[in-house]
């Protein structure tokens, strides 16, 4: 008896490295089909498990199942309020994270050439850093609108990280470079271009891709206290007070995968930049 | 106008190095420092490059502890390669001069073919002939070499210091170097320093 072909790709699909040879290691997939493979199984997995634990508890309110999650998260992707929320939120957001990019790394320029600003202000960015986000959002929203407060929240997470990631990158910076760099009479902007950026790099890209993340989670949480009109926030804190749990749900999805997008975004932008110089 | 050191005393942690250290250096030539580890030879460049400064005595001919100001050129290379990592060979060997050809001077070092990759991805051998190209680039009036041919191979270093010997005629070149038959094939005037406290033989 001849076996049908559609058994024989599934063979190949599931069979984990059918291009490897003797000694090479079994946890490279020698075939992309088995990565993907593998990642599908993944994701069926935890998905399954999803379902198990709502039918379990068998209360919508307590768990929705993944099926009526991701019919709320279609039946949104066909509104406009959606998209104006998302990107209003993505806006704010990244607004309050950029200028703490900018502002962290002139700080942390002034602070390393200046030692009279690094006394000034190391006890100030290490209070920021001890504080709860929870508490300067609602300090915050005493003095600033609903909308400054994510912006404001945003600026704040990102701030000490950034300034002391790259305060740190420019003391790492190797003396015996600066060294030859001094030897060989190297102007100002040649020591900057060459010496000091290729060190401070890896610990601005660290600070960068770490700082996405805190700036989005607490710009969310701002939004969901302060509930300015029209935000991916607001949009939570609805679905909580009106038990919208699978609502709930789908916009936490939707979190979620903007938080991924924006970073690969700002990785792939880091690099494209760094290419240029 | 030729440099002159006069009583040079210098320590680090308490440690004498140089103890009334005199010297007198000419104009341009090989001068070859020849000693046991720890005898002061990287001490003395470093203090001639202006890296450092002595703790008592003079050095006349140069600025003092004021590396990279006016006044002659130097041409450093150091114990360690200390090249920018992550730029090529060629970018490395340019950035110190305009007017250099990095491209002829690698030829003649015999890295050519790596001109272009990052010279982290190079072996030892490879960085330390991108260093002396960077020096020979530079165009100096004095060349301060920390043992420079140290990790060549035999065939490798005699083509190295055939290119290095000419540059005697027109600067000063320094040689700090372990290796006798270094300091003989290099020629010039050889500077024994014994171990602390220093003094010239």
């Amino acid at each position: 008896m001849t076996r049908s072909t559609t058994s024989d790709k599934n063979d190949a699909q599931l069979h984990q490295n059918p291009h490897n040879g003797p000694g090479k290691s079994k946890a490279s997939p020698g075939f992309p089909m088995a990565a993907l493979g593998q990642k599908l199984l993944v994701f069926a997995f935890w998905i399954g498990l999803w379902a198990a634990a709502g039918m379990a508890v068998g209360q919508e309110l307590l768990i929705p199942g993944p099926g009526i999650v991701f019919s709320r998260l279609l039946a949104l992707l066909g509104t406009k309020p959606f998209y104006f929320s998302i990107f209003a939120s993505m806006g704010r957001i990244m607004l309050g994270f950029l200028l703490a990019v900018v502002a962290g790394t002139l700080l942390s320029v002034l602070t390393a050439t200046i030692p009279f600003f690094k006394h000034l202000f190391s006890p100030l960015i290490g209070m920021i850093k001890a504080t709860p986000v929870a508490s300067f959002i609602i300090l915050a929203l005493v003095w600033l609108s609903s909308e400054g407060v994510v912006t404001f929240v945003a600026f704040l997470m990102v701030l000490p990280l950034v300034w002391g990631n790259l305060s740190q990158g420019i003391r790492a910076t190797d003396r015996q470079l600066l060294e030859m760099s001094r030897m060989f009479r190297f102007s100002r902007w040649k020591v900057v271009r060459y010496v000091y950026i290729p060190s401070v790099m890896p610990h601005f890209v660290s600070a960068v891709t770490t700082g996405i993340g805190f700036a989005w989670k607490s710009g969310i949480a701002a939004e969901v206290l302060g509930t300015p009109k029209g935000s991916v926030g607001q949009a939570l804190y609805n679905a909580k007070i009106y038990l919208e749990t699978p609502d709930l749900f789908a916009w936490t999805l939707v979190v979620i995968i903007l938080s991924l997008i924006i970073e690969r975004g700002v990785l792939w932008f880091i690099h494209w930049t760094a290419a240029r110089l | 106008m030729s440099i002159e050191l006069i009583s040079i005393h210098k320590s680090y942690d308490h440690q004498i190095i140089l103890k009334d250290f005199s010297l007198t250096l000419p104009d341009k030539g090989i001068v070859c420092l020849q000693g046991p580890s720890g005898s002061g030879k990287t001490t003395l460049l470093r203090l001639l490059a202006g890296l450092d400064a002595p703790d008592s005595g003079e050095i006349k001919g140069l600025p003092v502890s004021k590396a990279g100001a006016h006044g002659p050129k130097i041409a450093m290379v150091f114990q360690e390669d200390r090249l920018l990592p992550s730029f090529s060979a060629r970018r490395n060997i340019a950035i110190v001069s305009k007017e250099a050809d990095p491209d002829r001077l690698m030829e003649r070092l015999g890295i050519l073919d790596a001109a272009d990759k990052p010279v982290h991805a190079l072996s030892g051998g490879m960085q330390r002939r991108v260093a002396l190209a960077r020096a020979m680039a530079y165009g100096a009036d004095i060349y301060l070499l920390d043992e420079p041919f140290k990790g060549l191979d035999p065939a490798t270093k005699k083509r190295v210091m055939d290119q290095f010997k000419p540059l005697g005629e027109r600067a000063l070149v320094i040689v700090v170097t372990h290796d006798a038959a270094e300091a003989n094939y290099l020629g010039g005037t050889t500077i024994e320093l014994a171990g602390p406290p220093l003094h010239r033989k």
